[in-house]
C-alpha cells in the first residue's frame, strides 16, 4: 500500500463541497483507500498498489463524485489534437540503454491563472509518489515536468558523450559538466545507474540544444523547472518499458485534468517508427463480458445496471454494434481485462450489497494421514509428561552448528539478523535454545516438539527437503542416555516398530553416549547425552539428554497404516 | 457431590495434627517454652527441612506456635576472596619473595605482584612491623605463620567467623569478604500450644491411608485425623499441549467439518510457485531482497516446461499455447526463467495453493493448509519474520464472489467471531479481491481475512476451468484475538512456567 498526505482544503474545493470525517471514512472504506489519520486540514490515506490515481486529490475527488452520483463516466472524454511542432525525436543512440520515452502536454483552461501554488505543490508531491511506487525509485521509470512556454520544440532524446553535455542541475547555481555531475551529485549516485554508460549519458534537449534534463536523474534549472503562472506543461516519462512510461504520464495527467486542464498528445519519432502520442491519452477499450461478470459476482445484474456501475467508477461505456465496451482512461492501468471490470462493478455497487451465501458442500474434509500420525506421536509425548513447544524454523548459526554441520544446512542470503540466519536441519537445536531461555524455571524440564526441519538435497526441486521430526529433550538431575533410550524404546513400541540401538557418534553429544535406531537400513532416530561443552555454551548447569526422530521416514516405512482416515474407526 | 458435615469450631484440634506436627509441638514444649531454631527442630525430628517448615507453618496457622525471626550478619568470600585465598594474599606473596633476600620495588613488580598489590602488601607488613621501608625492601624478624587476614579468610571459608573481628572491615574494603544478612527463624509454643492436651493423639489418630494400613486392617478401630481442608497444598506441574498449537488444531477441526482437505507445500519454495504462478510481476516490489528471504547457494529445477511456457505467456501478455487471444495485456515485460528458479523461504501459503492446483484437482474441491510463511519484517509486538497463514481454496462450477464472502463469514463465525465486514483490496492474483475485517473487543475492527477469486491468468495456465475462491488468513492474528494475546511473539512462547499455567 502507498501512503499519501492530502490537503482537505484542495480536495473539498475539487469536490465542490465539504465532507465530515465520518462521511469520508465511510465512503472510502468502500473503495481501495483507507483513512489513516485525519488532522485539521490534512488527511493521510493508504491506497492499494493498483489504484495510484487515488493518491492524488484529483483522482480521489473523481472517485468520490462517482460514488455519490454527482458525476459519472470518464472525467475527460474529448481527445485534443497535438500542438503545432510539439513532438519528440528519439536518437538511435538511446537503444543500448533500451530507454523508452512517452510525452504529453497539458494546457491550462482559457481565462485561468495557469499553474497556481496549490497545483504546483500537489504536482510535485504526486510526482514523487509515482517515482517511489510505479517508478520503483526511478529504477523502472521516471517523470519530468517542463515549462513548455519557455522551450522550443521539437525535443531531442539522445545518448551523448558526457564531454558535450553541460547544464545547471535543478536546485543548483553553477553549471556542471555531465561527467562531474555523475561523479559528484548525490542524485546521480542515487538514480544514475540507468542514465549513463561509461562516457555517455542520456539527455533531453529542446531544439535550441538547451538541456531539459539528464533522465532519469534530474532536471535542469530553468528549462526543467515549472513555476507558478505557467500555462503549458510538458510531461515526459523515460523508463525501461514503453508501457510503464505511458502509465507514468497517464497518472501524471490526473492533478491537471481534475482542475480543467486539457491534455494534448506529443508524437514521438524513433528508430522503430513514429507513434502519434494518442496511445498515451486515449482510453483503452475493454470488452465487458456481462454474462461472465454476473456469474462471477453471483448477482443477477442487468446490462443497464452494469453500465451504470461502470460509469460510477468513472469509466466510459460504449456499445458498438450492441456489445458493451468499457473505456478505460490512461490513469487506470489496473484494468487489464474483462475480469477486472467485475471488481469495478462490485465496488461501485458496494461489497456490502453482496449477501454472503455458502456454496453447496459435497466434499469430504480430512487431514493428511501424516498429520494424524504426527498428532498421535504428540499425544504419546504428552502422556509421558513432556511439554509441547512451538518454536521457529529460523535460528542462529551457532545454535544450529552445535548439533549439525552448517555446511549441510540451509542459510539465508539476506538474513534480517544473525539470530535468524539459518534454517534448522535438526529440531533439537530449537529445543535446546528454549531450555537456555528457561534456566530460572526450575528442573526437571521435559519438552518436545513435532515440527519441520529442512535439509540440503541438490537433487530436489528446491535444492532442499522439508521433513517432519519429533524431538524431545530432558533436562535435570538424572537426564542421561538411559532416560533418552527408555523414552525412545517406549515411543517405538507404542508406534508398533522395533529398532535396536546401535552406537554412533553425533555432533554435540558425549562420545560413546549416542545411539541410532534403524529400520530397514535407514536411520530413523538418534539419541544421546548433550556434551558438557555444549551445555556450557548454553549456560545450562544440568545434564540434558535428547531423542530426535524422523517422522517422515517412519511414515514412509509404514507408520501411516495405523492412523486410518478421519472419521473412521482405528485399530 | 455429598461433602458430609462441616467440622465445627469445637472439633478436637489435637486430632487435626499430623504425626510430624505433633512431634514438633512436643519438641517445643520440652524446651520449656523458649525459642528453638528451625535447624535444631530438623535435627531433633529427623524430618526434611521442607517437611519441618511446612508443618511449622501449619501449626502457626492453627495458632499453636509463634515464629521469631531475626536477621543476623553472615560473612562470605567474594569471588576475588576465593581466588586470593588460593593464590595467597599479596602480603604473603611479598613475604615469600623477601624471604629470598632484600629486593628493590622495581624487582618485585611482575607476575607475582601488581603495583597496586605491592603497595597494599607493603602497607600491611609495615603496620605489623615486618618490613623495612625504603626503595629496597627487606624483612625484619620472622614472618608470622598466619597473618590475621589469612586467618579470617580461612575461617570464613570453613563456615565460621574470624577470631579477630577488627580485620573484617579491611577485608570487606579490599573486596575479599562480603557481608550478607540471613534470616534466623526460631519457634516457640504459643500459650494455646502449651495448653493443648496431647494425650489421645498419636497412633490411634490416622493420617494418610497407606497400603500397610489397608492390608493390616488397623484402620477399622482408629480415628481418622481430620485435615485442614483450607490449608495450602503443593502446586501440580504437568505437561500440556502448546496453547497456540492446540487452538490451531481446533481451527483444523472447523475446516475439516466444512469439507476441506488438508494439503501441505514446502517451506522452501521456488519463486515460480511463490510468485510467478500467482501472476505477480517479476519486478513486483514484494519480490525484492527487502521483502523475502533468499536461500544461499540453492538453485531450483524441475519446473514443468509446459506450465512454465504458459506462465511466461500470461506474464508477457501473449496467448496461451493453442490460443489466439491473450487473457490480458499481462505485464508487458520479458519473463525470465532464472527469476522463476530462484529459491526463497515461502512468503505466502498461496504457494501451497499453486502446488495443489497444479495437481489438477477435479471440481468440486476444498483444500486448506495451515503452515508457516516468512517475511522480511522487523520484529515487534505485531510482526514476526515467521508466522502462520491459513490458506483455503474452494473450486466448483458456478462458484462466485458471494460464496467467497459466505465462506469467510462462516469460517469466522465457526471460530466464535460474529462481526465481519468486507472491503475491496488488491492482490495481483485475485479479482475481485477482498479484505475481511473482524471486530476485536479491545482493538475494534482488525483486518485479517484477505481473499479473492483467482484470476484467469492464474487458473488457465494450470488447466483449471472452474472458478476458484481463495484466502490466506493471518491465522496468528486471529489466534491473538481468540487467546487474548497482545504480543504475537507469545504464539511461540517457550516460557515453561507460563506454558504450564496458562489457561486451557
Amino acid at each position: 500500500m502507498a501512503r499519501s498526505n492530502l490537503s482537505l482544503t484542495r480536495l473539498f474545493a475539487l469536490l465542490g463541497r465539504e465532507l465530515t470525517e465520518t462521511e469520508l471514512r465511510e465512503r472510502l472504506f468502500r473503495t481501495k483507500v483507507e483513512v489513516d489519520a485525519y488532522q485539521g486540514t490534512e488527511v493521510t490515506v493508504e491506497v492499494m498498489a493498483d489504484r495510484l490515481d487515488l493518491l492524488d486529490e484529483g483522482g480521489l475527488a473523481w472517485e468520490l463524485q462517482g460514488a455519490r452520483g454527482e458525476a459519472t463516466g470518464l472525467p475527460v472524454a474529448e481527445l485534443q489534437p497535438p500542438l503545432p511542432q510539439v513532438e519528440a525525436r528519439v536518437n538511435a543512440s538511446v537503444d543500448p540503454l533500451r530507454s523508452e520515452l512517452a510525452m504529453a502536454v497539458v494546457v491550462a483552461p482559457e481565462g485561468s491563472a495557469g499553474l497556481d501554488a496549490g497545483l504546483l505543490e500537489e504536482v510535485v508531491r504526486y510526482q514523487e509518489l509515482l517515482h517511489a511506487s510505479l517508478g520503483r525509485g526511478r529504477q523502472s521509470a521516471s517523470l519530468g515536468l517542463y515549462p513548455l512556454d519557455r522551450l522550443r520544440p521539437p525535443f531531442h532524446y539522445a545518448m551523448e558523450p558526457m564531454g558535450q553535455v553541460r547544464f545547471v542541475p535543478l536546485g543548483g547555481t553553477g553549471e556542471l559538466g555531465a561527467e562531474e555531475f555523475y561523479r559528484t551529485h548525490p542524485m546521480a549516485a542515487k538514480y544514475g545507474a540507468l542514465g549513463h554508460r561509461e562516457t555517455s549519458c542520456l539527455t533531453l534537449r529542446d531544439d535550441d540544444r538547451t538541456v531539459l534534463s539528464l533522465p532519469p536523474v534530474l532536471n535542469a534549472a530553468g528549462a526543467g523547472e515549472i513555476a507558478p503562472g505557467g500555462r503549458r506543461v510538458l510531461l515526459e516519462a523515460t523508463g525501461t518499458r514503453r508501457s510503464r512510461t505511458r502509465e507514468m504520464v497517464g497518472y501524471m495527467l490526473v492533478p491537471f485534468l481534475a482542475r480543467g486542464w486539457k491534455a494534448h498528445p506529443v508524437p514521438v519519432h524513433g528508430p522503430q517508427g513514429t507513434v502519434d502520442g494518442t496511445e498515451v491519452l486515449a482510453p483503452r477499450r475493454v470488452p465487458v463480458a456481462a454474462s461472465a461478470l454476473t456469474t462471477l459476482l453471483g448477482s443477477r445484474l442487468t446490462s443497464t445496471e452494469i453500465e451504470h456501475a461502470l460509469l460510477s467508477s468513472r469509466l466510459g461505456v460504449e456499445r458498438p454494434s450492441g456489445t458493451l465496451m468499457a473505456l478505460v482512461p490512461p490513469w487506470r492501468a489496473d484494468i487489464l481485462a474483462s475480469v477486472d471490470l467485475a471488481e469495478e462493478v462490485a465496488i461501485a455497487r458496494g461489497y456490502a450489497t453482496f449477501t454472503p451465501i455458502l456454496p453447496p458442500s459435497t466434499t469430504m474434509g480430512r487431514r493428511r494421514p501424516e498429520r494424524r500420525f504426527e498428532q498421535r506421536v504428540g499425544s504419546v509425548m504428552l502422556g509421558m509428561g513432556y511439554q509441547e513447544l512451538n518454536t521457529q524454523v529460523l535460528l542462529s548459526g551457532p545454535s544450529l552448528g552445535r548439533f549439525h554441520p552448517l555446511e549441510e544446512s540451509l542459510a539465508l542470503r539476506n538474513p534480517i539478523s544473525q539470530e535468524y540466519s539459518h534454517v534448522r536441519s535438526v529440531l533439537r537445536a530449537s529445543l535446546l535454545d528454549a531450555l537456555a531461555r528457561n534456566t530460572g524455571s526450575g528442573y526437571p524440564q521435559q519438552v518436545f516438539e513435532v515440527g519441520p526441519v529442512l535439509t540440503r538435497d541438490p537433487k530436489a526441486e528446491t535444492g532442499s527437503r522439508t521433513e517432519t521430526h519429533l524431538a524431545l529433550v530432558d533436562a535435570g538431575e538424572g537426564a542421561g542416555f538411559a532416560r533418552a533410550a527408555a523414552v525412545a524404546d517406549r515411543l517405538f513400541s507404542l508406534l508398533g516398530f522395533e529398532a535396536p540401538r546401535e552406537p554412533t557418534e553425533v555432533l554435540g553429544a558425549v562420545p560413546g553416549r549416542a545411539a541410532r535406531l534403524r529400520i530397514a537400513g535407514e536411520t530413523i532416530a538418534l539419541l544421546g547425552e548433550v556434551h558438557p561443552s555444549v551445555l556450557g555454551e548454553l549456560h545450562l548447569q544440568v545434564p540434558v539428554c535428547w531423542v530426535e526422530m524422523d517422522l517422515t521416514k517412519l511414515e514412509r516405512l509404514g507408520g501411516l497404516q495405523h492412523v486410518g482416515r478421519d472419521g473412521e474407526a482405528r485399530p | 457431590m455429598n461433602e458430609g458435615p462441616t467440622p465445627s469450631p469445637g472439633t478436637d484440634l489435637t486430632l487435626t495434627l499430623s504425626a510430624l506436627e505433633l512431634s514438633l509441638l512436643q519438641a517445643l514444649r520440652r524446651s520449656g517454652g523458649g525459642p528453638v531454631s528451625e535447624e535444631e527442630l530438623v535435627r531433633s525430628t529427623g524430618a526434611t527441612p521442607d517437611g519441618v517448615r511446612g508443618s511449622l507453618e501449619r501449626l502457626r496457622s492453627k495458632r499453636l506456635v509463634v515464629l521469631e525471626e531475626r536477621l543476623e550478619e553472615v560473612l562470605r568470600l567474594s569471588d576475588r576472596g576465593t581466588a586470593t585465598l588460593s593464590r595467597g594474599l599479596p602480603e604473603r606473596r611479598l613475604i615469600r619473595l623477601l624471604q629470598q633476600g632484600p629486593r628493590s620495588k622495581r624487582e618485585l613488580l611482575g607476575e607475582e605482584l601488581s603495583e597496586e598489590e605491592l603497595a597494599a602488601a607493603v602497607g600491611q607488613l609495615r603496620r605489623l612491623g615486618k618490613v623495612q621501608p625504603g626503595e629496597v625492601l627487606s624483612l625484619t624478624g620472622e614472618p608470622p605463620e598466619e597473618l590475621p587476614e589469612e586467618e579470617a579468610l580461612r575461617r570464613v571459608q570453613e563456615g565460621g567467623r574470624p577470631g579477630d573481628d577488627t580485620v573484617v572491615p579491611r577485608l570487606v574494603k579490599r573486596g575479599l569478604l562480603i557481608r550478607d544478612q540471613r534470616a534466623h527463624r526460631s519457634w516457640r509454643p504459643s500459650p494455646e500450644g502449651l495448653e493443648l492436651p496431647l494425650e489421645g493423639s498419636g497412633p490411634t489418630s490416622l493420617g494418610a491411608i497407606t497400603s500397610d494400613l489397608l492390608r493390616g486392617g488397623g484402620w477399622a478401630n482408629a480415628r481418622f485425623r481430620p485435615y485442614d481442608v483450607r490449608a495450602p497444598v503443593p502446586r501440580v506441574q504437568g505437561a500440556r499441549a502448546h496453547p497456540y498449537r492446540e487452538w490451531l488444531r481446533q481451527v483444523e477441526e472447523v475446516l475439516v467439518g466444512l469439507g476441506f482437505e488438508e494439503f501441505r507445500g514446502p517451506l522452501v519454495e521456488l519463486e515460480f510457485y511463490n510468485n510467478d504462478l500467482l501472476f505477480m510481476p517479476q519486478e513486483h516490489p514484494a519480490r525484492s531482497m527487502h521483502d523475502m528471504f533468499f536461500v544461499e547457494g540453492a538453485e531450483g529445477q524441475g519446473i514443468p516446461p509446459k506450465l512454465l511456457r504458459s506462465v511466461a505467456a500470461v506474464h508477457e501478455g501473449r496467448p496461451l499455447p493453442r490460443q489466439t487471444q491473450p487473457l490480458s495485456s499481462g505485464w508487458q515485460t520479458p519473463y525470465k526463467e532464472e527469476v522463476a528458479r530462484r529459491v526463497v523461504m515461502r512468503s505466502q501459503t498461496t504457494a501451497a495453493s499453486m502446488r495443489y492446483l497444479a495437481t489438477r484437482p477435479k471440481p468440486p474441491f476444498r483444500m486448506y493448509s495451515i503452515d508457516s510463511v516468512f517475511r522480511y519484517d522487523p520484529l515487534d509486538a505485531t510482526h514476526l519474520i515467521q508466522f502462520d497463514q491459513c490458506e483455503g481454496v474452494v473450486g466448483r462450477r458456478g462458484l462466485n464472489f458471494r460464496h467467497l464472502l459466505g465462506l469467510l463469514t462462516h469460517f469466522a463465525n465457526a471460530l466464535g467471531i460474529k462481526d465481519v465486514k468486507f472491503q475491496p483490496t488488491y492482490f495481483p492474483f485475485t479479482e475481485p479481491s477482498v479484505q475481511g475485517f473482524v471486530r476485536h473487543p479491545k482493538l475494534g475492527w482488525v483486518e485479517m481475512m484477505p481473499g479473492g477469486m483467482f484470476r484467469p491468468e492464474v487458473l488457465k495456465p494450470l488447466g483449471i476451468t472452474a472458478p476458484v475462491a481463495a484466502w490466506g488468513i493471518g491465522i496468528g492474528r486471529l489466534a491473538m484475538v481468540a487467546l487474548g494475546l497482545n504480543d504475537i511473539r507469545d504464539l511461540y512462547l517457550d516460557d515453561l512456567p507460563r506454558l504450564s499455567t496458562s489457561r486451557v
